[in-house]
């Protein structure tokens, strides 16, 4: 009872200010949904035992409580992990993963999928959301969790034709990441639009659109670029606005239709704001693991009396062959296997070189040569 | 001094101080008052409850979390999986352990070491294509190879199940 209530605590401060159903009635849909997961098919015989249960938890609280914990279990994957288990342990380790995690665990088995895909598990949904770093953009309006989840975890393989291919870019006016031959099918120019499909300039300007670089389309030149927008987009709003009757309705569904294209501009801002911040942050990480390698490697060399020898080839700004040595510039830890089997050799041999050619030449090559 | 039964009878004496770590110790103390009478803990085997007392011990005078902790600290605190050193050579046991720990600490009502728990499994998670976490946890595919394009292109949303 004490950890429902805490559990009901955290999803609360998520939640913020959103009117929606109660936690309870939140935790009383999950054990619903689960048992629906367990004891399909009938909805109905669910929806009625859980009445059941509630009605007989207003006469007697403590045998209800007794009879929650019974019913909330979890799925039957992780029960063979380990027996039974309330489904409250499966919302507290949701609530450390993110918005990726949830989405991939949703896609190992039916019985995750239907705990994660019910409206109930939005609050971990929300959560995960706000475990991921640098602020991610809120959710879209017209997207659900899982969809969002999608478009901006999922970039391994084409959301058009699923092939495996690091799609990299979210192209918010198809709303999905696509391989470039599906992208050069699903948009268009907005000029062959308005040629195609006769659509004039009013309806022209609210069609959400992104610029694509020249070079990415045809031969033209990389500081040239073409305003895309989605073919079926295009199609839809040409339909919509064909239908409208008078001058009035044009005008509000025109309006309309500007506003969602600027929503979505924003969003793309947004978007691409919190990516850079992400690359950064990645990068920087990186670059610190980096430089523990090399002082790691450069201690162990102390070890063997080959430092000063890499000290007198390091650039104080790392400009120089030992920096950026394949072995010492890595974004990986050094571990006592790797030394001893590849990296300890191959820097002796180079920095034994090293020292020939200087004291033999007066002066190293090597030296010379790099930026010092 | 405390006595705690295990569900294999096993009977472990531990300081009221390392004890009442656990929320339902605590209560059960206060509702029965100076007692010699030893607690049962039905749902807790000996293994699991020398674990746990050995996170007590280690965790033994540290302040506990107040009941309403989560609300305040929530809204400023951003839920990160980082775990101490100790905590993590503590829970590096085998995945049954691990569970049995997370469903002792659930019942004992020990907040601190179902989140480390809790946390160990995001970790394992973390990262994993579903494939992996298949693997990890010894769930078994049940998607038909359409169903499981369809999953792919995540167009489904439940509208209210």
């Amino acid at each position: 009872m004490r950890r429902s209530l805490r559990l009901r605590d955290k999803s609360k401060d998520i939640q913020s200010a959103s009117a929606g159903p109660s936690t309870e009635d939140r935790k009383r849909r999950r054990s619903e949904e689960l048992d629906d997961a367990e004891e399909e098919p009938s909805r109905t015989s669910v929806k009625k035992k859980a009445k059941k249960s509630r009605s007989d938890e207003d006469e007697e609280p403590a045998a209800a409580v007794a009879l929650s914990k019974e019913k909330k279990k979890m799925p039957r994957e992780f029960r063979k992990v380990r027996g039974n288990a309330p489904l409250d342990i499966f919302f507290e380790i949701f609530m450390h993963l993110d918005p990726g995690d949830l989405l991939r665990l949703a896609r190992t088995s039916k019985n995750l999928r239907n705990v994660l895909m019910s409206k109930s598990s939005e609050s971990a949904w929300r959560a995960a959301r706000s475990n991921v770093d640098h602020g991610l953009p809120p959710l879209p309006d017209d997207l659900s969790e899982p969809q969002y989840a999608h478009l901006v975890f999922s970039d391994s393989y084409c959301h058009n034709c699923l092939r495996q291919r690091k799609c990299e870019k979210v192209l918010w006016v198809l709303q999905m990441r696509c391989c470039k031959t599906c992208a050069s099918h699903l948009l268009t120019t907005l000029d062959k639009v308005k040629e195609s499909l006769n659509v004039d300039d009013r309806l022209a300007d609210v069609i959400p659109y992104v610029f694509v670089a020249g070079h990415e389309i045809d031969k033209r030149p990389h500081y040239m670029s073409y305003r895309m927008v989605s073919v079926s987009t295009a199609r839809n709003y040409k339909a919509e606005f064909d239908g409208l009757k008078s001058d009035e309705e044009e005008i509000a569904w025109l309006d309309r239709m500007k506003k969602i294209q600027r929503m979505q501009m924003q969003y793309e801002v947004l978007y691409r704001d919190w990516e850079c911040k992400k690359k950064r942050a990645r990068d920087q990480e990186l670059a610190v693991i980096r430089g523990q390698r090399k002082a790691d490697i450069l201690n162990r060399l102390g070890e063997l009396g080959w430092r000063e020898e890499a000290e007198i080839i390091i650039h104080p700004r790392g400009y120089d062959n030992f920096s950026w040595h394949k072995l010492v510039h890595q974004s990986k830890k050094l571990t006592d296997r790797v030394w001893n089997n590849t990296v300890q050799r191959e820097l002796v041999q180079m920095l034994t070189k090293h020292k020939t050619n200087r004291l033999s030449y007066g002066g190293c090559p090597c030296c010379k040569d790099s930026v010092r | 001094m405390v006595t705690l039964v295990t569900s294999d009878n096993e009977k472990f004496t531990a300081d009221k101080e390392v004890a009442e770590r656990s929320v339902l110790i605590k209560n059960m103390l206060e509702d029965v008052g100076e007692s010699d009478q030893p607690i049962p803990l039905p749902n807790v085997s000996s293994s699991v409850l020398k674990k746990v007392l050995e996170y007590c011990e280690h965790h033994r005078g540290e302040p506990l979390p107040a009941a309403d902790a989560d609300t305040t600290q929530d809204d400023t605190r951003k839920r990160t999986t980082d775990i101490s050193e100790w905590d993590q050579k503590f829970i590096t046991v085998d995945q049954e352990m691990l569970f049995e720990i997370i469903l002792a600490a659930n019942y004992l009502d020990i907040k601190s070491l179902l989140d480390v728990g809790c946390k160990t499994v995001a970790n394992m998670i973390k990262g994993k294509t579903p494939e992996e976490i298949r693997k990890l946890f010894n769930i078994v595919n049940d998607f038909t190879p359409e169903e499981e394009a369809q999953i792919k292109k995540e167009n489904e949303w439940a509208e209210d199940r």
